[in-house]
């Protein structure tokens, strides 16, 4: 089935092979996981800083992704659909781990970290790959829901509305997210930044 | 050259995204990849067209239920060895037959016969969000017999879900009321 498919993979979208694969054809979901596997994995690792349960997460999505496989129907979009489920099952989990209420919008108080020095040379390169590295710090350190919305976003280049859709909340409530989430960012990099001598 | 003096707080929304392609990118192991790969598999050949018993051909089920009356009938009317049926085991044949064809008219479903009892749905281990998620699915798709099913269960052995402010408790509520508003 999806050898007819394979001569053109990108015309070949997402809920076709969620579909062929619904009916038995399993090269189809090796080409839509390995569409899909690293924006996923990125999206489990970068919310849950422990890694073996980020992995957990990760491959207990693409077994719900597979047990629903009979009854998927392609009017729902499909990244929209797995997003979905991730982020059911990260929900689950924060609120498990944290009774007290995660999903707020108040920024956390920032905590110093050690930054290696590297930056004195004027290499924009280095310069910015030392910023890259205070900016996924500073990530970690955002409300979860911000946290999930810049991901989204930034990783997987979802607008609002489908991030909106993902996580069940009103489009305002995530454009409101996204731009707390990037003015914190900028801020911390800033300050940080001056931290280590280079304000 | 780098500006030394560049005021960072006014970093535009693209060089925020740029710094951020830079961070590395994690990707899965070979060994994840297999193991979710195999499962795929693993469903996709034990079998490819499972669906759960209620979802089978109605007709099949009808037929069940047909032969299944006939034999009852002939356990209970034996015929005899070398006789061919009788006219009375042909007539109480007939007679199961047609309270068979009538069981199928008058009971536009054997459909109801074939969604399952809530008290055959066990959601004590079920997470939360995998039921909203189920409900949601079987209200898209319009298969109101089984969400009806479903709400009940819920109603049975989860009710602290419905009874809640929280956002879960609302995503039921509002699934329910499409429910009840299909029942009208």
């Amino acid at each position: 089935m999806v050898a007819n498919l394979t001569a053109n993979k990108e015309a070949v979208t997402d809920e076709v092979l969620m579909l062929a694969y619904a009916q038995g054809d399993n090269q189809a979901f090796s080409q839509l996981y390995n569409r899909h596997k690293g924006g996923l994995y990125r999206y489990f690792v970068r919310q849950i800083h422990d890694l073996q349960l980020a992995e957990d997460l990760y491959q207990d999505t693409w077994g719900r992704v597979i047990k629903s496989a009979s009854s998927y129907q392609a009017s729902a979009k499909f990244t929209t659909w797995l997003y979905r489920i991730a982020h059911n099952l990260v929900i689950d989990h924060v609120r498990s781990v944290k009774p007290v209420d995660n999903f707020t919008d108040v920024v956390d108080d920032e905590q110093s970290f050690d930054v290696n020095d590297e930056s004195m040379a004027p290499e924009p390169s280095v310069i910015m790959q030392a910023k890259a590295r205070l900016l996924e710090k500073c990530i970690s350190l955002l409300p979860q829901v911000q946290k999930e919305a810049l991901i989204m976003n930034f990783e997987m280049g979802f607008t609002a509305i489908t991030i909106s859709e993902i996580a069940n909340v009103s489009m305002e409530a995530t454009k409101s997210r996204l731009r707390y989430a990037q003015q914190s960012l900028k801020q911390c990099v800033a300050n940080k930044w001056q931290e280590v001598g280079h304000g | 050259m780098v500006d030394q003096h560049k005021n960072h707080q006014t970093m535009t929304d693209d060089e925020l995204l740029s710094l951020y392609k830079l961070q590395a990118k994690e990707q899965p192991s070979a060994e994840l990849d297999q193991r979710i790969i195999e499962m795929a598999a693993d469903r996709s050949n034990n079998s490819v067209r499972q669906t759960v018993w209620w979802l089978q051909p109605k007709w099949q089920l009808s037929s069940a239920a047909s032969i299944a009356l006939i034999v009852t009938g002939l356990w209970f009317y034996p015929v005899a060895e070398q006789s061919v049926i009788t006219p009375t085991a042909t007539n109480d044949i007939r007679l199961y037959s047609e309270q068979a064809a009538d069981m199928q008219t008058a009971r536009p479903v054997l459909r109801m016969a074939a969604v399952p009892k809530d008290s055959e749905i066990n959601l004590g281990n079920i997470a939360t969000s995998q039921i909203v998620e189920q409900l949601t699915l079987l209200i898209k798709q319009q298969r109101w017999d089984e969400a009806g099913v479903y709400i009940s269960a819920i109603k049975t052995q989860r009710p602290e879900l419905l009874d809640s402010n929280d956002a879960i408790a609302k995503d039921l509520q509002l699934l329910q009321q499409q429910w009840q508003q299909h029942q009208k």
